[in-house]
């Protein structure tokens, strides 16, 4: 299980991921504490957990921000590929810049504005690469091995658009990130939910199986409940429903619910409405 | 409400209206992509070929499993995604022109009319090549039409027009599309970005002048909002809310152009059945004075069908042709369910209902509740009597007794006095 169990258990993800080939959509509204990317560091542990591999694309921050984050978290350990986006926002960057970082902090892949190809090419690869261990591990008779696929966690892909991207390019993007990845990969995509970024959210809750709204709590602030998150299936679910049908129901079925969660230093805490330890 | 039945199941059943050209039309909170593969699978049941257009995602694997169905592959390949050329990095747009490359609608029209034209000889060679109208139905669904949009609008209708016309008027060919009418993105990329009405608005209006039905679909939380009586509270409703997106059931509006000239509207419920996975209608009456959505009543005007199963005797005014009327709507499947399946659709109206902690009384705690005597309600009684209450001193209940102090100056002139009025 992830490292939020509360969260896995109550969506009925076993692995604390969603199903293979799946699109999920996390949505923040504001900034601060109603940050969706606090399930980040979740699904990279669990991808780490399962034996995925798992490669973390930003729009909006350095890899030290989420190894900083991991690291107090004690999620140090979890291994994932960094593709830094951040450069598509800097035009006339030299190249060879980024080799004077040290190589622990080092991004695994640097996206440039306009080499979006060469980026595919590596996402293919490192497809194929998950692919071929997940036959290798298969052949030897590994059995807690996953039938492979490779988590993508996309943070901050509104960026574009607040860079001047028309919309449909930044959903074709995901586009074709989902289908390098195939019928095997999982996509996790973040964005900022405002009145800037809503016509791009729309476009990509069409494509999502999965859908998390992270939200400012109705009734107000709390010291003590950092906001609320609303899970509820995206309009590519059915599809998946009929999968789960057609093979007989594996029994696990998603269910839409709300939370309420709070964000302290080195974890986070989902609970049921109600049910934080305050009112307990 | 249609007491011969509601006009959609007649629609989806391929009964009675002709209508080449259907469009389902959704919006973020509600997609239609659950009642669209219903659908399809309804017309595999009636032994119907099916040519699915394929632009963003395959139908459900059941469906390409069937041996009526036919694919006309238009999504990009990871082959065209990686040999994509790559464009300067100076240019302002960073996608690469390969990737928005216009759709070849002369070759897809073409591709499209010879499945419908293969189809429809195999289902005369299969019947025998007898006489009359002895073609197999043909469905011809695509998945969604935003890409063929953005890509030219106006050859995107043109292809519809042109393909609706290959279709004919038999009541067994149809074309589906599945339309999101709140997409705001800009449709035909050659266009300049201008201010001024929403290109989405002026598509689906051009979409709903060309198709035969328009089915909108909603989320049931919407049902409420369309009764009579019913006012916002002011506050902005969420993006998505807990129930939407359902894929089980859904409400829809259907907007109906027959041959004849007359347009319908109505209003009903849809379930997807999960053993069959066919879509189930029921009406829903939104007229002024009705408080809830009711049932229809069947043709034969007797009592709700019993459920599915139940040992329970016919009811006495059933005839015979009430009974072949029902026999034929059975075919279908789409029974009139018992008004507690209706029930379990509707939406809960007790908001205490879904917590995880338990808000409802007891009886001991209503009765204590009820037996609470408000400290002031003797006066207020009192006052509203006229009578002084039981505990006064010689006061009139209800007054307000205050003590002037020494610097209060009580004036008991009018202020008003100096009106002129």
């Amino acid at each position: 299980m992830g490292s939020y169990k509360t969260l896995s258990s109550s969506l009925n993800w076993p692995s604390g991921l969603g199903d293979q080939g799946t699109v999920t959509l996390v949505t923040s509204v504001g900034l601060g504490a109603n940050d969706g990317t606090v399930l980040i560091p979740h699904f990279l542990t669990s991808a780490h957990e399962q034996k995925l591999p798992a490669i973390l694309v930003s729009f909006t921050q350095t890899y030290n921000h989420y190894l900083h984050i991991m690291r107090k978290m004690g999620m140090a350990k979890t291994k994932f590929k960094f593709v830094n986006a951040l450069a598509t926002t800097m035009v006339g960057q030299k190249e060879g810049g980024l080799e004077s970082l040290p190589l622990v902090t080092r991004p695994d892949y640097t996206l440039r504005r306009g080499e979006w190809s060469g980026f595919f090419q590596w996402l293919s690869d490192q497809t194929t690469i998950a692919a071929t261990a997940t036959a290798t591990g298969a052949a030897a008779g590994a059995a807690e091995v996953e039938q492979g696929g490779v988590v993508l966690v996309v943070d901050g892909l509104c960026s574009l658009v607040d860079l001047g991207m028309d919309i449909s390019e930044a959903v074709w993007f995901m586009d074709c990130c989902r289908r390098i990845l195939g019928s095997k990969g999982r996509i996790v995509v973040g964005v900022l939910l405002d009145e800037f970024t809503e016509d791009l959210v729309r476009e990509l809750v069409r494509k999502s199986h999965y859908y998390f709204g992270f939200t400012a709590l109705v009734s107000g602030s709390s010291r003590d409940i950092s906001g609320q998150v609303t899970v509820v299936p995206g309009q590519l679910y059915c599809q998946l429903q009929n999968l789960h049908n057609n093979s007989g129901g594996s029994g696990r079925e998603f269910k839409p619910l709300v939370l309420h969660y709070c964000v302290s230093d080195t974890n986070v805490q989902f609970f049921s409405p109600g049910q934080s330890h305050i009112v307990l | 409400m249609n007491a011969t039945g509601l006009s959609i199941r007649r629609l989806a059943a391929y009964q009675q209206y002709t209508a080449p050209l259907v469009i389902l039309s959704e919006t973020v909170r509600q997609t239609a992509l659950p009642l669209q593969e219903a659908m399809v699978r309804e017309s595999l049941a009636r032994g119907m070929y099916v040519i699915a257009v394929c632009l963003e995602g395959l139908p459900s694997s059941d469906i390409r499993a069937s041996p009526l169905f036919r694919l006309i592959d238009q999504r990009p390949t990871v082959e065209s995604i990686l040999s994509v050329q790559e464009s300067s990095p100076s240019s302002s747009s960073y996608l690469l022109p390969g990737l928005l490359k216009r759709t070849d609608f002369a070759r897809l029209q073409s591709e499209i009319e010879d499945h419908i034209r293969r189809a429809q000889e195999g289902g005369v060679a299969a019947n025998g090549g007898g006489g009359g109208d002895s073609r197999t139905g043909v469905l011809v669904f695509v998945d969604s039409i935003d890409r063929l949009l953005r890509s030219s609008r106006v050859s995107t209708l043109a292809l519809l027009r042109s393909i609706r016309g290959s279709m004919g008027n038999s009541i067994k060919s149809r074309l589906l599309i599945r339309f999101s009418c709140d997409a705001p993105v800009r449709y035909d990329s050659s266009q300049s970005k201008s201010a001024g009405v929403a290109d989405s608005l002026y598509t689906a209006n051009a979409l709903c002048d060309l198709a035969d039905a328009v089915v909108d679909v909603h989320p049931l939380d919407d049902l409420k909002t369309w009764m009579p009586g019913w006012y916002s509270d002011g506050n902005q409703p969420p993006f998505i809310s807990l129930r939407d997106n359902d894929p089980r059931r859904g409400l829809v509006r259907l907007e109906h152009k027959r041959q004849s000239g007359k347009i319908g509207f109505e209003v009903a419920t849809f379930e997807i059945d999960p053993q069959t996975r066919l879509p189930k209608f029921l009406a829903v009456d939104v007229s002024a004075g009705s408080q809830l959505p009711q049932h229809v009543v069947p043709a034969s005007g007797s009592a709700l069908a019993p459920q599915a199963g139940a040992s329970s005797a016919p009811p006495q005014a059933n005839t015979a042709a009430t009974a072949a009327a029902a026999a034929a709507a059975n075919t279908f499947n789409s029974t009139v369910v018992s008004q507690a399946q209706h029930a379990s659709l509707q939406p809960s109206l007790d908001p205490a209902a879904n917590l995880s902690f338990n808000l409802n009384l007891t009886d001991r705690q209503r009765r204590d509740k009820a037996s609470v005597e408000m400290p002031y309600m003797d006066a207020q009684m009192a006052s509203a009597s006229g009578e002084p209450p039981s505990d006064s001193a010689g006061t009139v209940a209800g007054d307000i007794l205050y003590q002037l102090d020494d610097e209060d100056d009580w004036d008991e002139d009018d202020p008003d006095d100096d009106l002129e009025i």
